[in-house]
C-alpha cells in the first residue's frame, strides 16, 4: 500500500495557492479591520481607518486616514493622521509581534471635528477590555465626586437655624462614644489582670520572714541556723523579684494601652473642629478662607484641566504590563468559547508591540494658546516595557505657532520597566495667549491675556503628584450683566456679593492660580490656591467678619454641647484608668520594692555586712 | 440536515474503497478539525498531512463531522485543561520558548482552549484509530455482507445508475 497520494499533490498546491490568493486579496482589510476593533477596545470609542497596506516583503505598513474618537467628545477626534508609515520587522512578525523599527507621522492633528459620532453603543461602552468600568467613566467619577467649595452667602443676616445641627452627624460623638467603650473595656480587662498579679501574699510572706527574724544575727543563729535564714531570705528575695517582674510587665503594657487611648482622647478636638467645620457648612456660613474662596472661583476650570492628565495616566496603566509575567486576556470571538488567551514575555527579546522611534510633524488647529505646528518625537512605546526594559519617551515642541511665541515644550516618560511604574511630563508654556475665564460670581471674567503656564505630573506606583500653574501679569477684567443693583443690594444677596468681588478683583493686574492633585492615583485629592481667593477673602471678611463672628460663635455652642456629655464620659473613661489600675500597680510595685529593701538589710545583718562572705 | 449530512459520510466512509487501517486513521485526523477551534495553523498542516498521506478521506469527514458537537459541548473541559497546563509552573519555559520562535505563535497554542482541545485529542487519537478500525472492520465482515445479499441492494449495484455514480466518485455501496 503506498503511504503518499501523490495525485493530491496538485489539489494541495491549488489549496495553497488559494490562501496566498486570499491573503494577497484580504489581508490589508483584515489589518484595518483588526486595527478598528483592537482600537475601539482600547481607547473606548471608534476608532476609523481609512486604508492600510502591507508590504510584507519590504517589511513596510502604511496606514491612512487614521482617526480616534474622544471618548468624552464623540463629535472630536482624540486626534487624526494622513499617514503612518512603519518600517516593520518581518521576523518579528513571524513571531506574531507588531514591532516598528521607525515610524514616520504626517498629518497630525488632534481635537478634530467628526462628521458621525463615535460613541460606541451603550452595551459596549459600559465596559472596557478586560471587563472592568471603562477608564473615561472612572475618572468621571472621580471628578464629579471631588467636592469643590461654593460661596453661599444667602444664611447671612437671618436668624441661624442651629437645631439643623443634628448629634447623629457629629463625628467627634461617635468617636468619644467609641472611646469610652474602650475605656470601659480596657478598665475591666486590666483590673482583672492587675487582681490575678496581685503581689500581696508576696508581699505578707516577706513582711512576716522579717518579722520573724526581728534582731537575729549570726551570733544569735549560729551557723546552721544563719545559712536557714539566709537560704530563706534569697528565696524569698527571688519570689519578690519575679512579682516585680511580673508588675513591671503589665504596667508596661497597661501604660501603652492608657497612652494610646489617651493620644485618642487628645484627637477629640481635631475631631471637634472638623465638626465645627461641618456645622458651618450646615447652617450655610461662607468660609473666608482664601483657598476655598479660590477653589470655588477656579475649581472647575482646573479640574477640567487635571482630569485629562488623569486619565492619560490610567490609561497607560491599563494597557502597559508591568513585569515579566505571563499575561491573561480573553481569547478571540469565536462561535467556539473564546478561553484565555496567555502571552509569555521574555526578556532581551521582542515584545508583542513595539515602536521603537517615532517621529513627525502635527499641527494643533485652532487659534488657542496651543494652536501651531510642532514637531514630536516618541521612543519605546510597547506594550510590554520590561520586556524592551527602556522606558518610553516622548517630546513635543512648536516649531511654528499661531498665536504667542514659540516657547512650547512638551516632554515626558512612562518607566513601566520595574515593578513599580514612575512617570513624569512636564509642559511650559512661556508669554503665550492665554484663555478667559469667567469667575462665576460677580458677573466678572478675567482675561488672562500673556501669560505662563506649567504643567507638572509625577507619578510613583500609585501615588501621584501634579501641578497646573497659570500666570499673567497683565490681568484684564471685564464685568457683564446689570451692575446697578450691586449697590442697593441687602447683604449676603446674590447682587451683594457680586459687587463686593467685583470692586475686590477688577483693580487686579497680576494673577495667579495654581491647581494641584496629590495623592493615590484612584482618587487623588485637588487643592486649588490663587491670589484672587486671597483678595475675595479679605474684602469679604471686611464686610461680615462681625455676621460670620456672631454665627460662628452660635454653632460652635451648638455642637459643644451636643459633645459634652460624650466627650466628658471619655474624658472621665480616661482619668479614672489613671486612678484606677495604674495607680493601683504604682503602689505594688512600691509595696515590693520596700519589703525587697527590708529583706536585703537582714541579708547583709546575717553576713555582719561584709561584702563578699557568703554562707555556706 | 445534520443527521443526513452525518448518515451520508458514515455511509461513504464506510464503504470506500479504503481499508479499515486507512478509514480509521482518517477518522481518528478529522476529529483534530472538529475538536479544535478550526482556524488555527496546526489544522492547516494536519489537512495538508489527510490530503499528502494515503489516508480514507471520506473517514476525515466523517471524524471532523463527529467531532463538532463534541468540540462545542466539550469546550469547558479543554479551557480547564488548557488553562491548567498554561499555568503549570513546570511548562512556563516551554511555553515561553515556544511563544518566542518564529510561526508558533499562530497555532495559537497559549489560548486555553486551543491547547486544551488539542492535547485532548493527542491523548484520544489512538483510541479513535482502534476503535474506528475495529469498527469499520466489524461492519464490512458482518453487516456489509448481510446488506449485499439484500435483493433490494443487489438490484441497486447493478443498475446503471450506480455504475455513472461510482466511476465518478469511487464511492461504492
Amino acid at each position: 500500500m503506498k503511504i503518499f497520494r501523490w495525485k493530491a499533490v496538485i489539489p494541495l498546491g491549488l489549496f495553497v495557492l488559494l490562501v496566498v490568493l486570499f491573503w494577497t486579496l484580504y489581508v490589508d482589510r483584515l489589518i484595518r479591520l483588526g486595527i478598528e476593533a483592537g482600537g475601539t477596545a482600547a481607547v473606548g470609542a471608534k476608532v476609523d481607518l481609512r486604508s492600510a497596506r502591507l508590504h510584507l516583503f519590504q517589511g513596510s505598513l502604511v496606514l491612512r486616514g487614521l482617526a480616534v474618537t474622544n471618548p468624552r467628545e464623540p463629535m472630536t477626534n482624540l486626534f487624526e493622521v494622513d499617514e503612518l508609515n512603519f518600517d516593520l520587522s518581518v521576523r518579528a512578525l513571524l513571531e506574531k509581534k507588531f514591532v516598528a523599527e521607525t515610524v514616520a507621522v504626517r498629518g497630525l492633528r488632534f481635537n478634530t471635528a467628526r462628521t458621525t459620532s463615535g460613541a460606541l453603543p451603550p452595551k459596549k461602552a459600559a465596559t472596557a477590555p478586560g471587563g472592568g468600568p471603562s477608564v473615561a467613566s472612572g475618572v468621571d467619577d472621580w471628578s464629579h465626586k471631588v467636592k469643590l467649595p461654593t460661596i453661599d452667602l444667602g444664611g447671612l443676616g437671618k436668624a441661624v437655624n442651629v437645631a439643623r445641627v443634628s448629634p447623629d452627624s457629629l463625628h467627634t460623638i461617635v468617636l468619644a462614644r467609641g472611646l469610652a467603650a474602650r475605656g470601659d473595656s480596657l478598665q475591666g480587662s486590666l483590673g482583672r489582670r492587675v487582681a490575678a498579679a496581685d503581689p500581696r501574699p508576696v508581699v505578707d510572706s516577706a513582711r512576716a520572714l522579717v518579722a520573724r527574724l526581728g534582731n537575729a544575727n549570726l551570733r544569735t543563729l549560729g551557723i546552721a541556723g544563719a545559712r536557714d535564714a539566709a537560704n530563706a531570705i534569697r528565696t524569698t528575695l527571688t519570689a519578690v523579684k519575679g512579682a516585680r517582674d511580673r508588675l513591671t510587665s503589665l504596667q508596661h503594657d497597661a501604660t501603652a494601652q492608657v497612652d494610646s487611648l489617651r493620644q485618642q482622647v487628645a484627637a477629640l478636638d481635631r475631631a471637634r473642629a472638623d465638626d465645627y467645620a461641618y456645622a458651618r457648612r450646615m447652617v450655610q456660613i461662607p468660609s473666608l478662607d482664601p483657598k476655598d474662596i479660590a477653589a470655588a472661583l477656579f475649581g472647575p476650570a482646573a479640574l477640567q484641566r487635571l482630569v485629562p492628565t488623569l486619565l492619560w495616566t490610567r490609561l497607560a496603566d491599563r494597557h502597559l504590563a508591568t513585569g515579566t509575567a505571563p499575561q491573561q486576556k480573553a481569547g478571540p470571538k469565536r462561535a467556539r468559547m473564546a478561553g484565555t488567551t496567555f502571552a509569555f514575555p521574555k526578556l532581551h527579546r521582542w515584545p508583542t508591540f513595539l515602536v521603537e522611534f517615532a517621529e513627525g510633524s502635527f499641527d494643533l488647529g485652532g487659534r488657542t494658546t496651543m494652536a501651531g505646528a510642532y514637531l514630536g518625537r516618541l521612543t519605546g512605546a510597547t506594550t510590554e516595557p520590561a520586556v524592551y526594559g527602556k522606558p518610553l519617551t516622548f517630546l513635543a515642541r512648536r516649531s511654528g505657532a499661531v498665536a504667542g511665541p514659540e516657547s512650547i515644550a512638551v516632554a515626558g516618560s512612562l518607566d513601566h520597566t520595574g515593578a513599580v511604574p514612575r512617570d513624569s511630563v512636564t509642559a511650559d508654556l512661556a508669554g503665550v495667549r492665554l484663555p478667559a475665564v469667567d469667575l462665576g460670581i460677580g458677573n466678572a471674567r478675567m482675561d488672562l491675556r500673556t501669560g505662563t503656564v506649567d504643567v507638572a505630573l509625577a507619578r510613583n506606583g500609585d501615588a501621584v503628584r501634579g501641578r497646573w500653574l497659570v500666570r499673567s501679569d497683565s490681568v484684564g477684567w471685564i464685568r457683564s450683566g446689570d451692575t446697578a443693583a450691586a449697590a442697593a443690594a441687602p447683604l449676603g444677596s446674590s447682587a451683594w456679593l457680586d459687587g463686593l468681588v467685583w470692586r475686590a478683583v477688577s483693580s487686579m493686574r497680576n494673577v495667579e492660580v495654581e491647581a494641584s492633585i496629590s495623592g493615590s492615583l484612584a482618587s487623588p485629592s485637588v487643592d486649588v490656591s490663587s491670589n484672587v481667593g486671597g483678595q475675595v477673602a479679605n474684602a469679604l471678611r471686611q464686610a461680615i467678619s462681625a455676621e460670620v463672628s456672631r454665627v460662628e460663635g452660635q454653632v460652635k455652642a451648638r455642637v459643644d454641647s451636643l459633645l459634652a456629655q460624650q466627650v466628658g464620659a471619655a474624658r472621665g473613661k480616661l482619668a479614672a484608668l489613671d486612678t484606677g489600675p495604674l495607680k493601683s500597680l504604682t503602689d505594688d510595685q512600691g509595696q515590693l520594692n520596700d519589703v525587697e529593701a527590708q529583706l536585703q538589710q537582714k541579708l547583709r545583718g546575717l553576713t555582719g555586712g561584709l561584702p563578699g562572705i557568703r554562707l555556706p | 440536515m445534520l443527521f443526513l449530512k452525518l448518515l451520508q459520510q458514515l455511509v461513504k466512509a464506510l464503504n470506500s474503497d479504503g481499508t479499515p487501517g486507512q478509514v480509521a486513521a482518517g477518522v481518528a485526523l478529522g476529529a483534530v478539525f472538529g475538536l479544535t477551534p478550526l482556524m488555527n495553523l496546526h489544522n492547516l498542516v494536519l489537512f495538508g498531512c489527510a490530503l499528502i498521506f494515503n489516508l480514507s478521506l471520506p473517514g476525515v469527514f466523517l471524524g471532523w463531522t463527529l467531532a463538532v458537537p463534541l468540540g462545542f459541548a466539550l469546550d469547558p473541559l479543554f479551557d480547564a485543561v488548557g488553562t491548567a497546563l498554561l499555568q503549570a509552573p513546570a511548562l512556563r519555559g516551554l511555553w515561553t520558548t515556544l511563544y518566542n520562535v518564529p510561526v508558533v505563535p499562530f497555532t495559537n497554542f497559549n489560548n486555553s482552549v486551543v491547547l486544551g482541545s488539542f492535547v485532548v485529542w493527542v491523548v484520544l487519537v489512538l483510541p479513535i484509530f482502534f476503535l474506528a478500525r475495529r469498527g469499520v472492520a466489524k461492519y464490512r465482515e458482518h453487516v456489509y455482507e448481510r446488506l449485499r445479499k439484500m435483493r433490494f441492494f443487489q438490484a441497486l449495484t447493478a443498475s446503471g445508475w450506480y455504475s455513472t455514480y461510482k466511476s465518478l466518485t469511487g464511492w461504492k455501496l
